[in-house]
């Protein structure tokens, strides 16, 4: 087994041999599922207690604002935050500000346990508006100015619920999914106090950490912090598989760094044992 | 009048009005000023519609520019990419959104594409981290032991290994991060107002576009 290794390592050179390692190790646990425990975070349940804290009826406001590569990480928390909406009875009013996170949230309106909600009365979908900051902030002072229709079609005066919202002040909520924080503080939660809940990848956690706990008053961030509100919410789904993998992958960088540092002390031995000859 | 429009003065006292009004809207509430801002808000969503029309526009050009010149191992890339564009856009204007043929193309070949694309840079992660994370120095053995920290605190079962991991990193992140971060978004911001000074002040030639 080692000398088919060594075969293979010496064949394909070194930076293959880690990658195929890697590919290797985090297929086990997707393969077979570990079930090691997971620890929910502080920021998860900062987020879960401000969802809970809401009377039902509530209106919230879900924005779309990550990138087609990193959604499959974002998902995890994004898909539990919209269940624990529905099963709080919360009305939810949701946009996209970049084009493939309409068609992304579409997909968990779809998949998601709904509790009866009915589309066009307790939720929303609206679509992508172009803009990013400059369309959060037209969305904020007047949210006809920026959609005449919804994500099917639908004009938006024809969706009961859209009669009850027109700016941030008729929300209690913001769901940010996004790596961009500020953009959220300042056209959302600086002008008119609406507090901010952040759903990103575990990279992008960083930007959030400068506003918690005033500005933004909760995180689910990457697949760790999405499990952990899979738990809260008590439907441990697809977080709990990532946390697996998660586990191996950063285990396995870890060993890269230990294995780095191992050889460069074996090949400085085996330097100077040569000079001695 | 066509001299006028083109010049640089008349950027520059249009970007000056434009943003005096937008400024005074957030301090004054002014029901007339409220009014305009919001339709200057609702005009920026229109140009930035007008942004994609013109950037699809410009990359279309340019990949049919490879295939006509038949630009030796670029233009059968510039081929495909013209050929899934005209299928996405054809099936996002015939389709329904969330359903029939755009849906399919979407999530079912366009998501986990760029998906995969993105999960290989762990691959390269993982083999630079052999390489570069070695202590040859004391400032080494620092970057090492924080990673070290870092990749434990963010990997659930660092938590489990040892009870006091999450509280090292809560305080690295708390008192080294966070400060830094603060202090970085702070200097920032305070950039972002002299730029917005200069730009509306007319000092700054750059978001004119070289007029």
């Amino acid at each position: 087994m080692l000398e088919d290794l060594k075969k293979i390592y010496k064949q394909i050179g070194r930076p293959r041999f880690i990658s195929l390692l890697m590919i290797f190790f985090v297929t086990i646990p997707i393969l077979y599922p570990i079930g090691i425990p997971v620890v929910i975070e502080d920021h998860a349940k900062m987020a879960f207690e401000a969802v809970e804290s809401l009377p039902p009826g509530s209106k919230v406001a879900v924005s779309g604002h990550i990138m087609l590569a990193l959604w499959k990480e974002a998902e995890i928390g994004t898909t539990a935050i919209i269940a624990h909406l529905f099963s709080r009875q919360l009305k939810i009013v949701a946009w996209a500000i970049l084009p493939e996170d309409a068609e992304l949230l579409h997909g968990v309106f779809e998949n998601v346990p709904k509790q009866d909600a009915k589309y066009g009365v307790d939720y929303v979908l609206l679509g992508f508006v172009p803009g990013e900051e400059s369309a959060l902030a037209t969305i904020a002072s007047d949210i006809n100015a920026a959609f005449d229709t919804d994500f099917y079609g639908n004009p938006i005066n024809t969706l009961p619920l859209m009669s009850e919202v027109r700016d941030a002040n008729d929300f209690s909520l913001i769901v940010a999914l996004s790596h961009a924080p500020e953009f959220y503080v300042r056209q959302w939660q600086s002008p008119y106090n609406i507090p901010v809940i952040g759903v990103s990848t575990g990279a992008g956690t960083v930007s959030y950490y400068p506003y918690i706990p005033q500005q933004v008053v909760g995180l689910v961030g990457g697949s760790k912090g999405g499990a952990g509100y899979e738990l809260l919410i008590g439907r441990p789904g697809r977080g709990i598989l990532a946390t697996d993998v998660l586990n191996v992958s950063l285990l396995f960088l870890m060993g890269s760094i230990i294995a780095g540092n191992i050889s460069m002390i074996l090949e400085k031995r085996k330097l100077k044992g040569s000079e001695r000859k | 009048m066509y001299k006028i429009i083109k010049s640089r003065e008349f950027a520059v006292y249009l970007t000056g009005v434009i943003g005096g009004i937008t400024i005074a809207e957030y301090y004054f509430k002014v029901e007339a000023i409220s009014i305009i801002a919001s339709t200057l808000r609702e005009w920026a969503v229109i140009i930035a519609s007008f942004t994609m029309i013109y950037g699809t526009y410009y990359l279309i050009r340019h990949q049919m520019k490879l295939v006509y010149k038949r630009e030796r191992g670029k233009w059968y890339y510039g081929l495909i990419m013209i050929t899934f564009f005209s299928l996405m856009f054809l099936s996002g204007i015939v389709g329904e959104s969330g359903r029939g043929i755009y849906s399919f193309l979407f999530n079912d070949m366009l998501a986990p594409m760029w998906i995969a694309v993105y999960a290989q840079v762990i691959c390269f992660t993982a083999s630079a981290i052999f390489r570069t994370f070695r202590v040859k120095s004391t400032d080494s053995l620092a970057l090492v032991c924080a990673a070290l920290i870092v990749l434990l605190a963010n990997a659930p079962i660092g938590a489990l290994l040892w009870s006091g991991i999450p509280s090292i990193a809560e305080w690295v992140n708390t008192y080294f991060s966070n400060a830094g971060l603060r202090a970085i978004a702070i200097g920032s911001g305070i950039a972002l107002f002299v730029l917005g000074y200069r730009t509306l002040m007319g000092k700054e030639r750059g978001a004119l576009g070289g007029v």
